[in-house]
C-alpha cells in the first residue's frame, strides 16, 4: 500500500487529468448550443451566455436553491425508503426459493414499467400530495434495488456460507452477518440502479402534479413556461443534472469504491 | 528429539468414529466416492488422508464436517452423530475462506461472537490466537493485505479460537508456496501439541501427510476406499527433509501406486472438482 504522501501525490496528478476531458465536453456542448441559439430569438432558445445569467439570478434569489433543494428533500424521503424496503425484499427473495419464484417475474415485470404510468392511478388514490409523488417515486425504484439484491445475495460466493455455518452462525444473523455484507458491493450497483428510477419517478411527478401546488420543479417548470423564459426552463434542466451528477459523483462513485478497496477488488492506485 | 508435552495421544476412545460410510454420487453411474469405509481417530490424535485427485478423501472430510450426509453407514464425532455443520468440527479449506469485508481480528472474532462471547473476551481470544499463529501485528489488516500463507494462519487462528473437538483441515497449504508450506507445517504440529486437538487432515502431498500425521490413511479411487493405514512413529517435529520422512513417504506412495482403479470409468471420476481445484489454486496465488 502506497503511503499517504504518496497516495496525495497521486491524487493531485490524477485530478486535473481525470477532469478535462469532461469540461472539454462542457465546453464543446455549449459551442454547439452558442451556434443553434445564434440568430433564435431568446423565447424560442436563449444563448448559453443567457442561460448562464438566468442561473446566477436564480442562484443569487435562492430560487434555483429552493427548487433543487425540494427535489433533494423529496428524493432523500422517497430514496430511503425505496433502499430500506428493496434491500430487505431482496434479501428476502435472495435467500428463500419460494418466495423467489412468488415475486421476482413480477418484480421484473415492474422494473422494465416507466414508473409515470401510476400517476394518474396515485392522483386517485392519494391526491394531488406529496404522498403521490413519494408513492410513484418509490414504486420505481424498489423492484430494482430489490432485484439487485437478490442477483447479488445470488452470486455470494458459496463457500463464505459454508464457512460461516461451520462457525456456527445460522438463520437471520447469518443473513445479516454475511450475506448482506458479501453482496453490497452488488446491492450497491443496484441502489445506484434505483436512484436513477427514483429520480426519473420524482421529477415526472413533479411535473404531473407540481402543476397544482408545492414549490418543486413542476411549479417552476409550468411557471417559467407561462411567462415564456425558456432560460429558465433551462436553468432548472441544468440545476437538476447537476444534483445528479453530484450524487452519483460524491455519493455512489465514492461508496463503491470504498467497498471494492476494502475487500481488495479495486487496487489503491485505480481510478 | 521429543519435548514436553508432545506425548503419544490417548486414542482408546475414538473422537471420530466413521463406521462403513458409502457415498455415492447422486445420479450418476460412477463408482461411489466412497465405499464401505472405517475410520476411527483418538481424541487428540493427528490423522492425515492422503490418495489421489478422486479417491474420496475431500468426500471423506465433507462428512465429518457435516457438509455431506453418508448414502450409508455412520459419522459420529465423540460419541454424538453428525446432522450437519457445526461449531465443534470446524474446517480449513484450501481457499482460506475469510470474510474479506471483516479485518483479520474480525475475522478471528467472527464464531465466538457466533457463540454469544462479550466482547473482552472475543477480543483478548483472538488477540491470544493471533499471537499464536505469530501474526499479533495484522490484526487491523483486511485479508487481502495479507500473504497466501498468512492468510491459512488467519483461518487456523479462526477456527482454533472456537476449540473445536476435532479440526478438519481440506489441502490447507497446497495454494501456498514450498517454504511457506514448510514453516505452516512446523507451526501447524505446535499449535496441535499446545491444544491437543484432533486432526483430520486431507492431503493429496504423501509428504506432508507423513510429517504431520500419527497415522497415514491411505485411500484408493474408484471407489473411494482405505487401501492401508501407515503410523509414523517419528520424533516431532519433523520437516518434509528429515531422513524418517523420506523413508516412511516412499512406503505410503508405493501403497498408492500399487492400487490402480478398480475400474477403467474411474479413471478421471472427480474430473469436475479437481479442475476447481486448479482455478482456486489459481486465484489465490
Amino acid at each position: 500500500m502506497p503511503g499517504p504522501r504518496e497516495s496525495l501525490r497521486a491524487h493531485l496528478l490524477r485530478g486535473p487529468a481525470a477532469v478535462w476531458p469532461a469540461a472539454a465536453t462542457a465546453l464543446a456542448a455549449a459551442l454547439v448550443w452558442w451556434a443553434i441559439a445564434a440568430g433564435r430569438p431568446q423565447t424560442v432558445l436563449p444563448s448559453p451566455w443567457t442561460t448562464a445569467h438566468t442561473v446566477a439570478d436564480l442562484l443569487v434569489g435562492g430560487q434555483l436553491l429552493g427548487v433543487v433543494g425540494r427535489t433533494a428533500a423529496v428524493m432523500a424521503v422517497g430514496f430511503t425508503a425505496s433502499a430500506l424496503l428493496g434491500i430487505c425484499l431482496g434479501l428476502l427473495i435472495g435467500t428463500v426459493r419460494t418466495l423467489d419464484r412468488a415475486l421476482s417475474p413480477y418484480l421484473v415485470g415492474l422494473q422494465s414499467l416507466p414508473s409515470a404510468i401510476w400517476i394518474p392511478l396515485a392522483v386517485i388514490l392519494l391526491g394531488t400530495s406529496d404522498a403521490a409523488v413519494l408513492a410513484v417515486t418509490v414504486l420505481g425504484a424498489v423492484p430494482s434495488i430489490a432485484m439487485g439484491t437478490r442477483n447479488a445475495v445470488h452470486a455470494v460466493p458459496p463457500p463464505l456460507i459454508r464457512a460461516a455455518r461451520m462457525l456456527g452462525e445460522a438463520g437471520a444473523a447469518l443473513v445479516v452477518r454475511v450475506v448482506l455484507p458479501a453482496a453490497l458491493p452488488g446491492i450497491a450497483a443496484g441502489i445506484e440502479q434505483g436512484w436513477a428510477f427514483a429520480f426519473r419517478s420524482l421529477v415526472a411527478g413533479e411535473l404531473i402534479l407540481g402543476t397544482v401546488g408545492g414549490s418543486g420543479i413542476g411549479v417552476f417548470l409550468t411557471e417559467a413556461r407561462a411567462a415564456n423564459r425558456v432560460d429558465r426552463m433551462l436553468a432548472a434542466v441544468l440545476a437538476i443534472l447537476v444534483l445528479g451528477l453530484l450524487v452519483d459523483r460524491l455519493g455512489f462513485r465514492r461508496w463503491q469504491r470504498l467497498l471494492r478497496r476494502r475487500r481488495g477488488v479495486l487496487p489503491e492506485k485505480a481510478t | 528429539m521429543a519435548e514436553p508435552g508432545w506425548a503419544r495421544p490417548d486414542v482408546s476412545e475414538p473422537a471420530i468414529s466413521i463406521e462403513g460410510v458409502s457415498r455415492r454420487y447422486p445420479g450418476s453411474t460412477r463408482p461411489p466416492a466412497l465405499d464401505d469405509v472405517h475410520l476411527a481417530v483418538g481424541p487428540g490424535e493427528f490423522v492425515c488422508v492422503v490418495g489421489r485427485s478422486g479417491c474420496g478423501k475431500s468426500t471423506l472430510l465433507d462428512l465429518v464436517a457435516g457438509h455431506q450426509a453418508p448414502n450409508s453407514g455412520r459419522v459420529s464425532v465423540h460419541g454424538g452423530q453428525v446432522h450437519g455443520p457445526g461449531p465443534d468440527r470446524v474446517v480449513v479449506f484450501q481457499d482460506h475462506t475469510l470474510f474479506p469485508w471483516l479485518t483479520v481480528r474480525e475475522n478471528v472474532e467472527f464464531g465466538l461472537r457466533a457463540a454469544g462471547l462479550s466482547r473482552a473476551r472475543r477480543r483478548s481470544a483472538a488477540e491470544d490466537w493471533l499471537d499464536r499463529v505469530h501474526l499479533y501485528g495484522y490484526a487491523d489488516a483486511r485479508p487481502h493485505e495479507l500473504s497466501g500463507g498468512q492468510r491459512q494462519r488467519v483461518a487456523l487462528a479462526r477456527a482454533l479460537a472456537l476449540r473445536p473437538a476435532v479440526l478438519l483441515m481440506d489441502e490447507p497449504f497446497s495454494a501456498v508456496d514450498a517454504q511457506t508450506r514448510e514453516h505452516l507445517q512446523v507451526e501447524l504440529q505446535q499449535l496441535w501439541a499446545q491444544t491437543g486437538t484432533t486432526v483430520l487432515f486431507v492431503t493429496h502431498d504423501v509428504r506432508e501427510a507423513v510429517v504431520l500425521a500419527d497415522r497415514v490413511v491411505v485411500l484408493a479411487p474408484a471407489p473411494g476406499r482405505v487401501v492401508g493405514v501407515v503410523p509414523v512413529d517419528l520424533p516431532r517435529p519433523r520437516t518434509v527433509e528429515d531422513d524418517g520422512v523420506l523413508d516412511l513417504a516412499r512406503q505410503v506412495r508405493a501403497l498408492m501406486d500399487r492400487t490402480p482403479p478398480r475400474t477403467a470409468v474411474g479413471a478421471l471420476p472427480d474430473g469436475g472438482s479437481a479442475g476447481t481445484g486448479r482455478s482456486r489454486r489459481a486465484r489465490a496465488a
